[in-house]
């Protein structure tokens, strides 16, 4: 009897130690297979394949370890394997993630390691899709893969360093609290082949919490870190702006929104014993009425220097100038193929995980009047919001529209006048729902035939969403694009500043995607998309694909 | 009021600021996409250049865009040219001023006839314009400037050349780099590396006394033949010998090759004295500018029978040496100016 007493007292122990030990170690994880089937199809063309079959399954199995109440850390693990890459062939492994993050003093919040950062438009933002204004649900499916695979988070940027956060109160009834929050990444390991030195990002937000609204300086410095390498030239970028969000006493219905700033950019040549420093502002002053919940319309008026310089928010996420491995050729002539809708949602085109110091280059067939996002240089003139209409709680509205100029003249002193409406729209109903949006654009210039410039483009989502069950539905999505005109794209030198221009021009160009597929939730968790798409581009290059495509996703 | 007075502060905030105002961003759409037409005609200030007196002499013209230009003058007689490259969308005392020097060997002459000639070229057009103008004076002779040897009037005086079998060494006329005659100096010897060889005296080398050596340049016009009509690998020797021995003959020798000597046009050889390298035994291992009293000029060529010492080259069978010299030259702080 006290032998079994005796015992399950020891078990009880071990049972609740084991409990203790599960707490501070967790597991989870995704998993995911993705096979595509693709057939392309090329009047005359029999120089190429016409048939890719390719795909992947992988794992990331996460662990969280909490060796103390007030730490934390994460890591993942990866595992993938290309489709027929039997007994191993094909494997690839690797770290995807590894963070550790905790509080001192229950006061001060730290993140070492994979930390997202993100702070405004002007200072550090990874800027939108610009192949996407209100996409279809089947669609959707395969730009969470984009996003996961190039851990875009939002507006986020990810990146490598260290984080720290804290606030406190200030007893006092104008100036409530104040919260800081700074970090330091490292944006560039050093080349000593290239005499590229280690390059750091650092920054962060100091935000004063007043009784007329949020007043917060923002801070954003990207620098080479001398003697990292045989020094040739070294670059500082400082970017510092102060944002305001202010209510309006008086006027309780309107509030107002401001952000204004400077950039300064150094370039100093070790060699030669010369700085090249270039400096610009910018500001951005917004009036906002939101007489309830369901309606916020907004007017900006907008004003960003042709010198600005903040490379955290100056980018494209897509790699415009990257081409795709699946048919990488076109017609008998074996012409490089411009990819299209169908290459940058599902084929192994660039998208940039990081920034740099250099404007990346951009498709004014998809974004030409703010290709970098609000903090696009050169650009002056207002935007007309109307951030959310909800009508009945089934339609939802919003739309903006974009009325701008250059500053200055990009190879000439006239200057091009630029137009962007996007609408957007929501529809919900019983076992329906649906979303459409609308992108347009125009550029247009004046003057004599060689600055001339015409150019208009659309870009329309449109998808519906038909469940049969709970756990079945039946997706529908189509994706338009069209360009025509011309443009001279600016080739920019190592200073940012344009060097010559390239004319590229748009001959009713069009292409289109349309996907149809279901999707199976077997349960919050675990998910199956499979859909036939057919995408056509008329334009220089005419070509078609048909694809299949199956997807299957497990979150545990 | 209270929001009025933050109001007021963002306002000021933005108005504050100030760029610097340019013409346009870039490079000009004009100048890489306009039409190339000419606006103004080509035409030189003068027609007369006299290089002799100080005024301004120049080209003018003006065209629609910046672009890459060449000016190119050339003198029927003589073959002088000079050349001017630039980009700009026009041409003017600041960037087609003319002093009267040639780009090399041969020199513009007195009285010279020139053709003027400027190429505009852009992507899809090419416009050549012409004009004439006459050297009335040349240029006056170069600052620091003294001239050895320029063989107008035959061999220097107390020169000695030294002639071997079935070699030349002649003053000759016509096609000079500097005036009327230079010195040939080649022919056939196919015994031995030494085909002919001159040493002319150098007077008055006490100007020079206080230059440095890095400062003072040797300067000789060189002209060798046709490749395949002469020896691939002929060449030139120059011995600068000093006074600075016991007697005036066993003073230190400073030398310099210029091999080979494979171009068929005048061209100026120059180098500073500071470059050449002692041959002999040092005296005191110091190049002195102003204790320079004889210049050796030997012709050599590897010879295509037999060689006294050293391989011979079959290859050079029945190839007359052609090394040709003229306007032998010191300057100082700069190279001479044909």
């Amino acid at each position: 009897m006290r032998l079994i007493a005796i015992c399950f007292f020891v078990f009880t122990a071990i049972t609740t130690m084991a409990q203790e030990r599960l707490k501070k170690i967790e597991f989870y994880g995704a998993a995911k297979t993705n096979i595509l089937h693709q057939g392309f199809d090329v009047d005359g063309d029999t120089m190429n394949v016409s048939k890719a079959n390719y795909g992947h399954s992988l794992i990331d199995l996460g662990i969280l370890v909490r060796p103390s109440a007030n730490t934390e850390i994460a890591t993942e693990f990866r595992l993938r394997n290309e489709l027929g890459g039997f007994w191993g062939g094909a494997v690839t492994y690797g770290i995807r993630k590894l963070t550790l993050k905790g509080v001192v003093n229950d006061a001060i919040r730290y993140k070492i390691g994979d930390i997202d950062l993100e702070m405004t438009p002007y200072t550090l933002y990874n800027n939108n899709y610009q192949d996407v204004v209100n996409e279809a649900t089947v669609f959707q499916m395969a730009r969470e893969v984009i996003d996961y695979e190039n851990y875009f988070s939002g507006n986020a940027w990810r990146q490598q360093g260290v984080q720290s956060s804290y606030g406190f109160y200030l007893n006092n009834e104008t100036f409530k609290s104040i919260d800081v929050n700074l970090f330091s990444t490292r944006n560039r390991t050093a080349d000593p082949s290239s005499a590229s030195p280690e390059r750091l990002f650092s920054g962060g937000q100091i935000g004063l919490n007043t009784s007329y609204g949020l007043i917060t300086f923002h801070s954003a410095n990207l620098f080479d870190l001398k003697n990292t390498v045989n020094d040739m030239n070294l670059y500082y970028n400082s970017v510092n702006t102060v944002s305001a969000n202010i209510s309006l006493a008086d006027l309780p219905k309107f509030s107002l929104n401001y952000e204004g700033g400077t950039s300064k950019a150094n370039y100093e040549n070790l060699i030669e014993e010369e700085t090249v420093t270039i400096q610009d502002y910018f500001w951005n002053l917004g009036l906002i009425y939101s007489p309830s919940n369901k309606l916020r319309l907004s007017v900006n008026g907008i004003n960003t220097g042709p010198q600005f310089s903040s490379p955290a928010a100056q980018n494209v996420r897509l790699g415009y100038s990257s081409s795709s491995n699946v048919f990488p050729t076109i017609g008998n002539n074996l012409a490089v193929r411009n990819m299209g809708l169908i290459d940058y949602l599902y084929n192994d085109v660039f998208y940039y995980k990081t920034f740099d110091s250099q404007l990346d280059l951009y498709n004014p067939a998809f974004s030409n009047a703010l290709p970098y996002g609000l903090a696009t240089p050169n650009r002056k003139g207002f935007s007309v919001s109307l951030d959310e209409l909800a009508i009945k709680e089934q339609l939802n509205l919003s739309s903006e529209i974009h009325l701008m100029s250059e500053i200055i003249g990009t190879g000439t002193t006239q200057l091009k006048s630029f137009m962007k409406f996007v609408a957007k729209a929501n529809y919900d109903y019983k076992k329906w729902s649906a979303n459409a949006g609308l992108a347009y654009e125009s550029t247009s210039r004046d003057g004599q035939a060689y600055e001339m410039i015409e150019l208009s483009s659309m870009l329309f989502d449109f998808g519906v969403d038909f469940d049969l069950t709970d756990q079945l539905s039946i997706l529908f999505g189509t994706k338009y694009h069209m360009a025509d005109g011309n443009e001279l794209l600016a080739v920019y030198d190592s200073y940012n500043n344009p060097l010559y221009f390239d004319p590229i021009s748009y001959n009713d160009q069009k292409q289109m995607l349309n996907s149809i597929g279901f999707m199976v939730n077997f349960s919050e968790r675990s998910k199956l998309t499979a859909s036939l798409s057919s995408f056509s581009q008329k334009a220089e290059q005419e070509y078609t694909f048909n694809q299949l495509q199956l997807l299957y996703r497990l979150n545990f | 009021m209270k929001n009025y007075f933050l109001i007021l502060i963002i306002v000021i905030s933005f108005l504050s600021c100030q760029r610097e105002n340019s013409e346009f961003l870039g490079g000009s759409l004009n100048d890489q996409f306009g039409e190339l037409v000419v606006l103004e005609p080509f035409k030189s200030n003068t027609a007369n250049f006299n290089f002799s007196i100080v005024s301004p002499r120049f080209f003018e013209a003006q065209w629609s865009k910046n672009l890459n230009w060449s000016l190119s003058v050339r003198a029927t007689q003589t073959g002088a040219t000079k050349t001017f490259t630039g980009y700009s969308n026009k041409l003017d005392i600041d960037n087609a001023s003319w002093d009267g020097s040639a780009d090399d060997f041969p020199s513009f002459m007195k009285d010279d006839v020139c053709q003027a000639t400027l190429t505009l070229s852009d992507s899809d057009t090419i416009i050549e314009l012409t004009t004439t103008v006459n050297v009335s004076e040349i240029k006056n002779p170069q600052e620091g400037l003294k001239v050895v040897a320029d063989f107008e009037d035959g061999l220097p005086v107390n020169s000695l050349p030294f002639v071997q079998s079935g070699a030349e060494l002649t003053v000759t006329e016509n096609s000079a780099a500097v005036g009327s005659n230079y010195l040939h100096l080649g022919g056939y010897v196919p015994y031995d590396y030494l085909l002919t060889s001159i040493k002319i005296p150098v007077q008055d080398m006490d100007i020079f006394s206080a230059t440095s050596p890095l400062l003072l340049y040797f300067n000789m016009a060189t002209i060798g033949g046709i490749l395949g009509e002469v020896p691939a690998n002929q060449f030139i020797k120059i011995i600068i010998r000093e006074d600075d021995g016991s007697n005036l003959s066993n003073g230190e020798k400073y030398s310099m090759e210029i091999n080979p000597v494979n171009w068929d046009t005048w061209q100026l050889f120059t180098l500073p004295y500071s470059d050449f390298v002692l041959e002999s035994a040092p005296v005191n291992n110091l190049r002195e500018p102003g204790k320079i009293n004889q210049i050796e000029i030997m012709c050599l060529s590897c010879p295509a029978e037999s060689a006294p010492d050293g391989p011979t080259c079959p290859e050079n069978t029945d190839l007359i040496v052609k090394t040709d010299i003229d306007f032998i030259a010191f300057t100082q702080n700069e190279s001479y100016k044909p």
